[in-house]
């Protein structure tokens, strides 16, 4: 008789570019070359592997950073695409999950249903798919001619192309067990006849992931995902989630626990509290003014680094030139622009939290403590960590925190299997 | 004695196992000791019996950027379907690769190989308009590479200057099927554009040079040898054909300056691999031909090709002087 795996945290390491902070890149233990080289990725591989986390997750997006057609001069723009890279991480590193995010929207899902089972395969059963629509208007002129759908009609498209993809993976052969056969499949969005190119992959299908928010996202990923990732501020709003998706899964017909709720997590970790506020302090004011603007720039699409910096928050400027939702963009901005704040300090305020993910400053003690609240409070299934610089802040999570969270028996301090699936404790496919 | 490289590429088919690592990492390790410079990764074969196209049994960029860190010598060539992918995935997904595998990339766009009822027939264009597309997409995906400026980055942490803005800028290309705006959301690969591969069996390989802007290297038949239009030429000939009689005129074809080096087509790829590196590879040395030089050069560097640079930086820079 086996016994039940044990109740653990769940470690995803969420690796965007050079760290979650915009100035971060600038940060003595950041290193913002290595970003271009293979060596860099298989340290950070072997390092999360050495903190027994799950997995790796790159977010994606299918346009430049920017607004209006102009790179930011300030912001570690580029990175390597994370399914290309991913691959490549996985040939240096032997249990870590790799996830990646696929647009649903800018794909055909024969197309992704064959990179995924590669990934799968070369890496021996440690592929993820993170799922998202894209919601980016720009992204929609990187492929032609036709506007972002709406957001609804987006995650519609979603849900068929996700069942058309479980259906060319759980149609495969095993290896050597001949042709796949070929499948049909005549919907609202897509007809397919054909086949998965590769073998049944090695986990069956990658580990499904989603961070939908809204009402459509957030039944999508009830319907769909085995994690999902999602920002909680505080612990309220942690457990408030998570209560939510564990209702919606009833729906579902899915047992609450097949999901594992990831919320985001970024960090500042010293030896005193007060060192600790002090280190987030002094990353933030590697964020210049220039920069903050051009960070808000990209999140308003509007250029705003032609205004006067001092001058009121152009508001109708914004409205007029940035293919945003104009709902989203007053209730982002017009509070402080009737409350006459300056572009810079509205742009210097909004740096400090980006994406509205908890930011936790303090001493490994002190967030060992903290998530073991969040995990035992029903907050949480795990963290995706999302250091404030690469790599430097992420070693000190390892070296110091991992140790605290082994002796709490909350984390393990082996691997158990060697698929994602194993590490989530999910049943195979 | 010889001077210039004579390159060994490897013609690795799309339905051979490249998805299971115990064979691919095997088929490198073989590649690395025969001293190929290029292994093209899924090249399009058609069955002798039923005159069908082999269908893929992987993804080709996924599997090249998996052998990236396991390889140091063998260039490793994505096949594309120049019909079916967008370029805005190929241009990005090929810069992550010649940025991982350090300028040893390259990509073979092709035309064969799509099944378009697996796509719903998105995208699909009668065969009288495929060489246009193929040639489409090429250059929509080579001016997102040039979107960006070789000299873009600055990366200085002490002045919070991470790049020259005015060195990176949208494409706004329009053709007639792929219209991207860019840029792209990657930086220019170490080799400017990875070196791109055309086969002679592919519609755009067959084009004429007033219709399509030529390859780096061309796959040719020593049979039937086209016109010099610019590119490099590698001669396409079965590994197992490698008598001593064959070598010798292979390698005279290549002292007239006819061939740049072969492509070496497989029947058993492990096999074949590990026999001409321990066997034909003696041959082909003692003929005085040099194999296996610059392994650790970029693939350019290795053909002796410039790297290419975008129109802008061209046009700066020529003011600049």
């Amino acid at each position: 008789m086996s016994a039940a795996p044990p109740k653990e945290l769940h470690f995803w390491a969420f690796l965007q570019g050079i760290g979650h902070y915009p100035g971060g890149w600038r940060y003595l233990g950041a290193k913002p070359r290595s970003v271009f080289d293979a060596a860099y990725y298989q340290q950070v591989g072997r390092l999360v592997e050495r903190g027994r986390f799950d997995a790796i997750v790159f977010g994606d997006q299918l346009q430049a950073r920017g607004a209006e057609g102009r790179t930011p001069a300030l912001l570690a723009a580029p990175t390597l695409d994370p399914l290309t890279l991913l691959a490549a991480i996985g040939a240096t590193t032997t249990h870590i999950g790799l996830v990646a995010t696929v647009s649903t929207t800018y794909n055909e899902p024969a197309t992704v249903a064959d990179k995924f089972a590669t990934l799968d395969c070369v890496t021996r059963g440690r592929a993820g798919w993170n799922i998202v629509t894209t919601a980016h208007p720009a992204s929609a002129w990187n492929f032609g001619r036709v506007a972002l759908p709406e957001k609804s009609a987006r995650y519609q498209r979603a849900d068929e192309f996700v069942e058309i993809a479980k259906k060319l993976w759980d149609g495969a052969r095993q290896p050597g067990q001949g042709r796949n056969p070929t499948l049909r499949h005549d919907g609202k969005f897509f007809t397919m006849e054909g086949a998965l190119a590769t073998p049944r992959p090695p986990q069956g299908r990658p580990v499904l992931v989603q961070a939908g928010q809204s009402g459509d996202g957030r039944d999508f990923a009830a319907k769909t995902a085995e994690a999902i990732f999602c920002p909680a501020p505080t612990f309220e709003a942690g457990k408030g989630f998570r209560d939510d998706i564990r209702e919606r899964m009833g729906r579902f017909s899915r047992a609450p626990d097949d999901v594992k709720i990831m919320p985001g997590l970024s960090f500042v970790l010293a030896d005193t509290e007060a060192a600790a506020i002090a280190k987030d302090d002094e990353l933030i004011a590697l964020s210049s003014p220039e920069l903050c603007i051009e960070y808000l720039s990209e999140s308003t699409g509007a250029d705003l680094t032609r205004f006067p910096a001092h001058g009121p928050i152009p508001l109708d400027e914004i409205l007029r030139t940035s293919e945003f939702p104009p709902e989203d963009l007053r209730k982002m901005l017009e509070p402080a622009a009737k409350a006459g704040t300056s572009l810079v300090d509205f742009a210097k305020v909004y740096v400090r939290t980006p994406r509205g993910h908890h930011v936790f400053r303090g001493t490994p003690e002190q967030l060992a403590d903290m998530m073991e609240r969040w995990f035992h409070g029903g907050a949480c299934d795990g963290f995706t960590l999302q250091p404030a610089y690469m790599p430097g802040e992420l070693e000190i999570f390892v070296d110091q925190v991992v140790p605290l969270l082994q002796r709490k028996g909350l984390l393990r301090r082996e691997y158990r299997g060697a698929t994602l699936r194993d590490h989530l404790g999910l049943a195979a496919v | 004695m010889r001077q210039t490289p004579f390159i060994l590429s490897a013609q690795i088919r799309a339905d051979a196992p490249l998805y299971a690592p115990r064979f691919s990492t095997e088929l490198m390790q073989h590649a690395e000791q025969a001293q190929i410079d290029l292994a093209v990764l899924g090249e399009v074969t058609t069955d002798a019996a039923t005159g069908m196209e082999d269908p893929p049994t992987f993804e080709s960029i996924i599997v090249a950027a998996a052998l990236a860190p396991l390889t140091h010598g063998v260039g490793l060539i994505a096949v594309v379907s120049a019909l079916h992918a967008e370029p805005f995935h190929v241009a990005r997904a090929m810069s992550a690769l010649d940025f991982l595998a350090a300028g040893r990339s390259g990509w073979l766009p092709t035309t064969a190989g799509v099944d378009w009822a697996r796509y719903g027939g998105v995208g699909q264009v009668s065969a009288d308009e495929s060489l246009a597309k193929s040639v489409d997409f090429i250059a929509a995906t080579e001016s997102l590479w040039d979107s960006w400026d070789s000299d873009a980055l600055i990366i200085d942490q002490s002045t919070g200057a991470y790049l020259h803005s005015d060195r990176v800028r949208r494409s706004d290309y329009h053709g007639r099927f792929h219209e991207v705006q860019g840029p792209l959301n990657a930086a220019r690969p170490p080799q400017g554009h990875p070196l791109q591969l055309r086969s002679e069996r592919d519609l755009t390989g067959r084009a004429a040079a007033s219709s399509v802007r030529p390859a780096d290297v061309s796959i040719v038949n020593l049979g039937a040898l086209p016109g010099r239009d610019g590119s490099k030429r590698i001669a396409r000939v079965a590994a197992r054909d490698a008598t001593p009689a064959a070598l010798a005129s292979w390698t005279a074809s290549f002292d007239r300056g006819d061939i740049e080096g072969l492509h070496l087509t497989l029947t058993d790829p492990l096999a074949d691999l590990a026999w001409f590196g321990s066997t034909v590879l003696p041959q082909l040395r003692a003929l005085g031909v040099v194999v296996g030089s610059g392994r650790d050069r970029s693939l350019r560097e290795r053909f002796g090709l410039p790297i290419p640079r975008s129109p802008a930086e061209t046009a700066r820079r020529g003011e600049a002087a």
